[in-house]
């Protein structure tokens, strides 16, 4: 949209990363060779949960080729990564993706051979736990004998605010429903790469690779390598799609690998298959939602109390972040007056959750806002009524006891959803389908409209203290480089980041290039997560661009006699000296400005830019406090048209409001909202992954199915900017937001198409039919 | 893999006397989108080395229309029989299935001669050819034998044999009277997927009487299937006589008496009811107009 106020801000610019990507020219993790380079294979168990008492490598060292085999007790280090994930088991494998041994080879085939000539030696078979239920159980069987109960270390998370078990006691009206998720996979079109070297001449070990976070995977490798972080060197490669996914899987091959390069001297690659990725990287938590809420008369929520359980399968290391942020989330954008939501992490003998897009997200707004249209029925109210009488609005206090300032959070929810509403012509269609599917037989295909709506907290808020880095250089050109501590992974944000240094320095945003990230130049940012690429890497940025504009003024002010009080102004690639009295004392070239500051005065041009909210204060005992910095808010539409004979679901249109704060680029912006929404539908429809025995049967793409192009149908985003000081230029993030409405709003127009209820995702061909799955 | 060699012949003669010679060691390849992926898991260990039909296409891969009847080469792609002209207008429903095998990629690679001899329960030609009645011919060294669709489905493990034989020809005999087909497939998106289930119901009426029926369903049985107690049911009757729901019954017997119960019958005995039902009403319903 036009933007007065800013030049490149706010302009839908050509991504940086574009032309490569589009021309096949960009290198990816698996397009990187190094001379001289090992292949590495892991080796797996065969049964979800045994124990082990031997590995048997004679045959494995007679396949030509062989260079070095590693098993547990040849890590170096710590072989416990963080979330209690071994580099390689040695005594008792607990689950399917569990490796005993990994094997370097000259090459790739006999480096695959060699593993499947590893003989383990198996001993007792221990029961396998793949429900939260089986693992819940009082006499069940303990995956870790340390923890309480199979419960996940530090994953229990409350939000307790009033009363709500008596108020629902005593309420007028009571509605209790459950709601259960599925294992996802995040689907990334390239699965996970990785090349680990040791630099002797620095006394570093080198990794390359698909790494969305390259500072956690440092730190996990110090520690197996037993190495001080500064020789531990993690530069990134292309990355194609992580969404949260390239983390653990990432640490467990880039650690194997390392320490057969330590031990062999030679570079070695790891390739996952697409087999392997499906079982060793993390999927997408599974939670089962308990709701209950107390109403009035007239349909105000008066409680809401519910119960989670998140599935993490035999290791975790997300569950502790992710269901905290569900703790704050899960009674949606609503104004309750009392709310107690506990939630907790469950160790499964299942393939692991992790990171995905969303972060919990997803699968307590497909409860909470499945829920909410249900206690709308329940009281006789449609969908938008109801919600409009309930939701948060400006000043309103949330559970967390955080007040809805709009200076910070705008809370325009009401706004929103009034938008898509009368976008779609909502009301009318929602009761012309409740009235049609009465009139049609049970195998007919029917109309439905469902709605959704969400807020999301901006950035990792009480989750841990969030940073953000960026170097910043202007080369004697005018020319300027940007690195950031944060990754770009196919997301967007090497051009926005861009964006915000040609806007900073007045510069054609041609002038302005992105490097990936490299440990070794690059503050540690943290993790590339929680959408927080633009507001902490933007704001990173904003800071190094200040920092250099002052430089630059502190050179050219005193050089040109300027009078007390002038300023310099950056705009049109060119510096403006402006008196006191806003007159134009001087003007040269943005150029001109970087020469005479590098080569006449020899002032550096780089800068270190940083940002930091600080950290949160915030009592996780009763989940009481400013949780977020901000909160980013949306409502979504989704019409459907279900064919009750057959089960199957097309989405014909999909309508979203979403309140950003600022769009720095409104077309990366559609494309990351776009992007989620596909995904959403392909959570609400058709994906998911078996894993009921403990063995995984969905192992490729053939039975994953995601959306496909003639699954999508039209996406209509409208784009609310709000005046909010949180990110750069009012910026608050928008990677997530696509994903975690679309599901509800598709099972709520599934509700509306045909009078009934799917709790459960997804919403296959045979849950649409019979009610259940099969 | 323990493929060592992969080879191109110049011709049939070649291609069989390689087979011959090579046996069960040899695999052969044509459009490669099965081969491919169940090379690469591990499917073919006992494979030695690969045949490419694919120099063969000037011989093997040609649409021919000879009097009443159309032949189609093995190696003819999916996407050309969606496109042909005479498919298009005389065996309609072998077009529509045709366009539903995987996607454009697929269909561009992928041949119909593959799609039946890899013969996957969910193989979307197979269920328009046996509607059709199509006959296969097998050329070995020193002979050819032409095999109706359906015994070859019957035949099972015997069905023909690999190490010895090659697909050289598909035939259908042509309609010459009023036709009509319908082909209905089932899957869980709507490109790229397997079936989850697929429908063909074909008739021809005389006077307002159905003279000639077929009615086939796939990926309900372990391969595709013609139902022959509906196609009896069907024949003689008026249009207005035929209930749709009794076809749909009588598919679903079959496959209950065919497999047994099995846990997908839950979704697949009502949904096979409601394809078959749609088709039949479709198909007389454009009849009845006509």
């Amino acid at each position: 949209m036009p933007d007065e106020d800013h030049v490149t801000v706010g302009k839908a610019i050509n991504r940086k990363d574009g032309i490569a990507k589009v021309t096949g020219a960009t290198v990816f993790g698996n397009d990187q060779n190094a001379y001289r380079q090992l292949h590495m294979k892991s080796v797996y168990t065969h049964y979800p949960h045994v124990e082990i008492e031997s590995i048997d490598l004679s045959e494995a060292w007679k396949v030509p080729g062989v260079v070095d085999i590693i098993v547990a007790r040849d890590i170096p280090g710590n072989p416990i990564l963080f979330g209690r994930f071994p580099v390689l088991v040695s005594d008792r494998a607990r689950y399917i993706g569990d490796a005993v041994a990994a094997i370097a080879s000259e090459s790739a085939e006999s480096a695959e051979m060699a593993a499947a000539a590893v003989c383990i030696r198996y001993g007792k078979q221990f029961d396998v736990l793949t429900t939260v239920d089986q693992a819940l159980a009082p006499d069940a069987p303990m995956i870790h004998h340390d923890t309480q109960g199979n419960r996940i270390d530090y994953a229990s998370h409350h939000l307790h605010d009033g009363n709500a078990e008596a108020v629902i006691r005593e309420a007028p009206k009571v509605i209790r429903h459950s709601y259960a998720t599925q294992f996802v996979d995040n689907g990334y079109i390239e699965p996970e790469a990785v090349i680990t070297e040791f630099d002797p001449n620095t006394d570093t070990v080198v990794i390359r690779g698909t790494i969305q976070n390259p500072y956690n995977i440092r730190e996990a490798l110090a520690k197996v390598l037993d190495r001080p972080l500064n020789q531990v060197r993690v530069i990134q490669s292309g990355i194609g799609g992580s969404f949260g996914g390239k983390d653990e899987s990432m640490m467990f091959i880039a650690s194997r690998a390392a320490v057969l390069s330590l031990r062999t001297g030679r570079p070695v690659k790891a390739v996952l298959t697409r087999e392997e990725s499906f079982m060793a990287s993390a999927k997408r938590h599974p939670i089962t939602s308990n709701y209950e809420a107390g109403l009035d008369e007239n349909g105000r929520l008066l409680a809401i109390k519910s119960l989670h359980h998140m599935q993490g399968g035999a290791y975790n290391k997300q569950a502790m972040f992710a269901n905290w942020r569900g703790s704050i989330h899960a009674a949606g954008p609503y104004a309750i007056p009392h709310v107690c939501t506990d939630i907790h992490g469950v160790h499964t003998n299942t393939i692991f959750g992790g990171a995905y897009r969303g972060f919990s997200a997803p699968q307590v707004v497909f409860g909470i806002e499945s829920f909410i249209d249900e206690c709308a029925e329940a009281v006789g109210m449609d969908p938008v009524r109801f919600r409009l009488l309930n939701c948060v609005k400006p000043y309103d206090r949330l559970p967390t006891g955080q007040v809805l300032d709009p200076a910070f959070m705008p809370a325009n929810v009401a706004d929103l959803i009034e938008l898509v509403c009368s976008k779609t012509d909502f009301e009318k269609k929602w009761e012309r389908n409740r009235i049609a599917r009465t009139e049609v037989g049970s195998t007919s295909v029917v109309a439905g409209i469902g709605l959704s709506i969400t807020f999301r907290g901006v950035g990792l808020g009480g989750e841990g203290i969030d940073t953000g880095s960026a170097t910043v250089t202007i080369d004697a050109d005018g020319k300027v480089r940007v690195q950031s501590g944060f990754t770009e992974m196919g997301q967007g944000l090497s051009t926005t980041l861009c964006q915000i240094a040609a806007e900073e320095f007045g510069i054609d945003s041609t002038w302005v290039t992105w490097s990936q990230n490299d440990t070794a130049e690059n503050m540690d940012a943290g993790p590339t997560v929680a959408s927080r690429g633009i507001v902490s890497g933007g704001n990173a940025v904003k800071d190094a661009c200040g920092k250099l504009r002052k430089r630059i003024e502190e050179v050219l002010l005193p050089k040109w006699m300027a009078p007390e009080g002038s300023t310099l102004h950056f705009s049109d690639s060119a510096v403006y000296a402006m008196t006191p009295d806003k007159e134009l004392l001087n003007r040269i070239g943005f150029a001109e400005a970087a020469r005479i500051c590098l080569k006449g005065e020899g002032i550096s041009l780089r800068s270190l830019g940083w940002h930091s909210p600080g950290p949160q204060y915030f009592d996780h005992e009763s989940g009481q406090g400013p949780a977020y910095p901000s909160y980013l808010f949306g409502a979504t539409v989704a019409e459907v048209e279900v064919d009750q004979g057959t089960g199957v679901i097309v989405v014909k249109r999909i309508t979203s409001a979403i309140e950003l704060g600022k769009a720095i680029n409104p077309q990366i912006v559609r494309g990351q909202f776009i992007g989620g929404a596909i995904q959403g539908m392909g959570y609400a429809l058709m994906e998911e992954m078996d894993c009921s025995d403990g063995y995984l049967h969905t192992r490729n793409f053939d039975d994953f199915l995601m959306p496909g192009a003639m699954d999508i149908p039209p996406i209509d985003i409208i784009i609310s900017e709000t005046d909010v000081h949180v990110g750069p230029y009012g910026a608050k993030g928008i990677g997530e937001l696509g994903i975690e409405m679309i599901a509800p709003a598709i099972a709520n127009a599934h509700a509306n198409a045909t009078g009934k209820r799917i709790r459960e995702l997804p919403l296959n061909l045979e849950r649409v039919v019979l009610g259940h799955a099969l | 893999m323990a493929i060592q060699r992969f080879m191109q012949v110049g011709s049939l003669d070649d291609a069989l006397q390689e087979l011959s010679v090579h046996k069960e060691q040899a695999l052969l390849i044509a459009g490669g989108t099965d081969v491919m992926p169940a090379l690469r898991s591990g499917l073919y260990a006992q494979k030695q080395m690969v045949i490419d039909l694919s120099p063969l296409a000037g011989k093997l891969g040609n649409i021919r229309h000879e009097e009443d009847m159309l032949h189609i080469g093995p190696l003819v792609t999916h996407s050309r029989i969606m496109e042909d002209p005479v498919i298009r207008e005389f065996l309609p429903i072998l077009a529509q299935a045709s366009a539903h095998v995987g996607s454009p990629q697929i269909r561009n690679r992928g041949t119909i001669g593959g799609n039946i001899i890899t013969l996957a329960a969910c193989a979307d030609t197979v269920v328009p050819l046996l509607a059709l009645d199509a006959q296969l011919v097998f050329a070995r060294v020193g002979g050819v034998r032409c095999v109706p669709m359906a015994s070859y489905l019957d035949e099972g493990e015997t069905r023909f044999d690999a190490s010895n034989e090659i697909l050289t020809d598909i035939m259908i005999p042509l309609p010459n009277s009023n036709r009509q087909g319908m082909f209905l497939k089932i899957a869980r998106r709507q490109a790229a997927a397997k079936s989850r289930m697929s429908v063909a119901v074909l008739t021809t009426i005389a006077g307002h009487r159905i003279t000639d029926a077929r009615v086939v369903v796939g990926a309900l049985m372990p391969w595709p299937r013609r139902v022959g107690e509906a196609e009896r049911y069907m024949m003689g009757k008026a249009i207005g006589e035929v209930d749709p729901m009794k076809v749909g019954a009588l598919a679903a017997e079959l496959a209950i008496t065919v497999t047994g119960q099995r846990r997908s019958f839950a979704y697949k005995i009502p949904v096979v009811q409601e394809l078959m039902r749609r088709a039949v009403t479709r198909v007389l319903g454009t009849q009845g107009e006509a």
